[in-house]
């Protein structure tokens, strides 16, 4: 019984680590990005969202997108911990930044 | 000389352009009037890109070109998307006539020219057609849009011409300070 119960405490935290990290969005909305600044964990994800008419790119650090076009995601994975800032290299002007805590 | 030709050549364009924005305002453009302008605007805006990137060996002028070329072809084909879906079919009308004329004259004049003359007139040529296109996306096809979609296209097409301005502006400064 013991036995049992340690197992399948065993199993719960095995299930656990292995769930899905914490997913952040940012919107690109009326040629910005939104939110503009966002802080996440390491290890974390965070998805650009292009809802506007025309590409867009996020680039930036270690955050490197191919050109995201309209309707269109890019994901990325939080590894590098620090602030980094980013840009859309078609549009001037259009910037945004992750911190990775 | 020639720098006031083709400012006069832009004004001119442009205030017809206005002009007839005026009348179409009156009158109030129908839906597939406001699709014919709209895929009309963005394509001599494309066509004058595309001879820019011809023509131009500024990195930067040409950075302007591409961006035009994509935003303005991704708007295209989401505004056919659209009309297709909403089986609106774009018509012809004088609106969309005279601003294919204005283009034409204007990509003419610009053509005519090469190197840093050409890169200006280009620049400045943006910077008026985008001035203009805003005015008349603000004042008249969106106002006079009827259906929900297609106002709601419009609306998401202002801020990318603003962007659009802002850049040519931009560009126009460092191109005059050199």
């Amino acid at each position: 019984m013991i036995r049992a119960l340690a197992l399948s405490a065993a199993l719960l935290s095995t299930v656990a680590l292995s769930a899905e990290p914490k997913v952040h969005t940012v919107k690109i909305e009326g040629m910005k990005f939104v939110p503009e600044k966002l802080t996440v964990k390491k290890g974390e994800v965070v998805v650009w969202q292009n809802a506007d008419l025309v590409p867009h790119t996020v680039m930036g650090g270690p955050i490197m997108s191919p050109v995201i076009n309209a309707g269109a995601t890019f994901r990325w994975t939080a590894d590098k911990a620090g602030a980094h800032d980013y840009m859309c290299t078609l549009h001037p002007n259009m910037r945004g930044a992750v911190t990775v805590k | 000389l020639l720098k006031k030709l083709l400012v006069a050549a832009v004004l001119s364009s442009v205030t017809a352009f206005a002009a007839d924005t005026k009348a179409a305002k009156a009158t109030g453009p129908t839906d597939p009037q406001i699709a014919h302008i709209a895929v009309t605007a963005n394509q001599i805006d494309v066509d004058a890109a595309k001879q820019a990137l011809e023509k131009s060996k500024n990195e930067k002028v040409r950075q302007l070109a591409q961006s035009m070329v994509d935003d303005h072809t991704s708007v295209i084909q989401q505004a056919t998307e659209l009309v297709t879906k909403l089986k609106v079919t774009p018509e012809d009308n004088d609106t969309s006539k005279q601003l294919k004329a204005g283009g034409d004259k204007a990509k003419a004049e610009i053509g005519a020219k090469s190197g840093e003359e050409f890169d200006r007139a280009y620049v400045a040529n943006e910077v008026a057609y985008h001035e203009a296109v805003i005015d008349a996306v603000h004042k008249v096809l969106i106002p006079n849009a009827k259906n929900k979609e297609l106002k709601a296209l419009l609306q998401k097409v202002e801020p990318v011409l603003h962007k659009h301005l802002e850049h040519a502006k931009m560009l126009q400064k460092e191109l005059a300070a050199k």
